[in-house]
């Protein structure tokens, strides 16, 4: 078990110390956390640690080959390079709104992999 | 050549520039024009693929192009006013002198923001010796290689310096299979935020070797590896911690200056610290009628700030030419505990709100105060848990700070230790 985690909640990367871990619980008490979501963070990186995910797929007819997606809500950590993998392979056309649902419930993840700009004509890069 | 007349043209479509363009045509400045050098607006942003922007503004942790798209949505139907795919090339006196595919266009402009943002340093700028081979890139390069044009820039990477970009680049190169052998700081403190270092290096098992850099490179027309060595107090290589690492990619992330290539030819005056222009509160610099925002003016750590000082900079030209800005200026004197600081002097603006100041702190601090004076009276103050040299620390004075100054004794900023 880590005895120091550094929360990635926001830019200010509070470094949190674990007190006390009750495995039956899943509850973690922490200190140096700056804020209330410090503690829920250790909590969740302790027992259930999750990651976003964002990354490139493959765009057809744009004027680049690739197109930025992001996940609508953290993934388990354990299957973050399996989604990246995935979409690796996916393939995208336009036109594509930010939002758009790329791939839904990525993995059984209960996330999807949404669009994170648009574009609306091929040949066009906005 | 074509000539345009203009009250107000902002260079450069990034979320500097985005944001001013937004905030003057709020502010009823429908004679406006935005000039964007790219095929498309955002800027940087739109290689910045990961999540983390907006928190301030939008409370969301948002991907760059995300954070863009907010703004261009907003400022897509006034698209008569911006011009993609336009080069400025020079500006004299406030005439603008640009390219485009239609050919020169002359704007004669009333305003002018500059909103050109920042480049990053290069090997050059770093002094590393040796071999000129393919495979020595900035992490930005790297960024635009593998999120826009989807190529991979190497198989086996050394990252130099531990910004954020940096940081970012580790953990999408290990992510995309690029292997990442580690990340060497010259320094004796990471650059990039805690968090980064978590999520990007602790995650990946990625080793951050500080007070550590790297000495020469190898290979000749491919880099074929590097020699690091570990550094003293005064940063000098200590020779008997040599070490070869074979490595095809090294990627510098070893800072960012401000553009000011345009700002030069303005005949704007530059900070030696910032390497931006010298501005006043309204974000004016010490040409009437041409201001700054965003990373040009100073390079900032969060997107949040740089759209905020774009907003200022679009209300500080709309100011001026209402005529509502003050002829005088008082200094703004930041003490030795600051290093990057703007503005450096408080200009009025009749109906200001109010003012920001933006600075970082040369070492960490914990529990210290931002103290605001005028001669011995104390203007503002507010304490902050936590200052690293990596974060900006912004004092936000309000009218009921404001309308303590009185007459013309200059303003200074400090810092104030915890007091047990």
């Amino acid at each position: 078990m880590k005895e120091r985690l550094t929360c990635i909640v926001c830019p200010v990367g509070c470094d949190l110390q674990i007190e006390s871990v009750d495995e039956k619980e899943e509850t973690v008490k922490v200190s140096g956390a700056g804020c209330k979501r410090g503690e829920a963070f250790a909590t969740t990186e302790i027992f259930h640690p999750m990651r976003m995910v964002s990354t490139v797929v493959n765009l057809a007819g744009g004027a680049l080959p690739c197109f930025p997606v992001i996940s609508t809500g953290p993934v388990p950590k354990e299957k973050l390079r399996d989604c990246i993998s995935l979409l690796q392979k996916t393939r995208v056309t336009l036109p594509l709104h930010e939002g758009d649902v790329i791939i839904h419930n990525i993995l059984d993840t209960q996330v999807d992999i949404v669009a994170a700009k648009t574009i609306e004509k091929e040949n066009e890069a906005r | 050549m074509k000539t345009l007349q203009k009250q107000m043209a902002i260079i450069g479509g990034g979320p500097a520039g985005l944001a001013a363009f937004q905030e003057a045509k709020r502010l009823g400045v429908d004679d406006v024009v935005l000039l964007e050098r790219n095929e498309e607006l955002g800027g940087i942003l739109q290689q910045c693929i990961h999540d983390g922007f907006g928190l301030h503004r939008f409370q969301k942790q948002l991907s760059g192009p995300q954070y863009a798209q907010r703004f261009i949505d907003q400022v897509q139907k006034e698209h008569q006013d911006i011009f993609l795919h336009t080069m400025v090339t020079d500006i004299q006196g406030k005439d603008i002198y640009a390219v485009n595919r239609e050919g020169v266009l002359k704007i004669e402009a009333q305003t002018i923001i500059l909103a050109m943002g920042c480049r990053e340093r290069t090997r050059n700028q770093v002094l590393i010796f040796g071999e000129r081979p393919a495979g020595v890139l900035t992490a930005g390069s790297v960024q635009r290689y593998m999120n826009m044009e989807g190529l991979l820039p190497g198989k086996r990477a050394v990252i130099l310096g531990s910004g954020d970009i940096g940081l970012i680049m580790a953990r999408r190169m290990s992510l995309e299979g690029v292997q990442v052998e580690g990340v060497y700081e010259v320094m004796e403190e990471p650059g990039g935020l805690a968090r980064n270092i978590y999520q990007c290096l602790t995650d990946y098992d990625i080793p951050l070797h500080l007070s550590t850099t790297v000495l020469e490179i190898h290979g000749k027309d491919r880099l074929t590896g590097v020699t690091v060595a570990k550094v003293d107090k005064n940063r000098n290589p200590i020779p008997e911690t040599k070490r070869y690492i074979p490595c095809d990619l090294l990627v510098l992330s070893v800072g960012l200056i401000p553009e000011n290539e345009l700002s030069k030819k303005a005949g704007v005056h530059l900070s030696p610290i910032t390497k931006g222009p010298l501005l006043d509160s309204q974000w004016m610099s010490n040409v009437p009628g041409i201001f700054a925002c965003g990373n040009v003016s100073l390079v900032f750590d969060l997107v949040d700030y740089v759209s905020e000082t774009g907003e200022m900079a679009a209300r500080g030209a709309k100011a001026f030419l209402d005529g509502k800005l003050d002829d005088k200026t008082l200094p703004i004197c930041y003490s030795e505990a600051f290093s990057m600081t703007a503005p450096t002097a408080y200009r009025q603006a009749k109906e200001e709100e109010g003012i920001s100041l933006y600075m970082r702190t040369k070492v960490p601090h914990f529990n210290g105060s931002i103290q605001v004076m005028q001669g011995d009276r104390l203007i503002y103050e507010k304490k902050h848990r936590v200052m690293r040299p990596a974060e900006m620390v912004v004092a936000k004075l309000e009218e009921k700070h404001m309308a303590d100054l009185k007459g013309q004794e200059p303003i200074s900023v400090s810092l104030k230790e915890e007091t047990p």
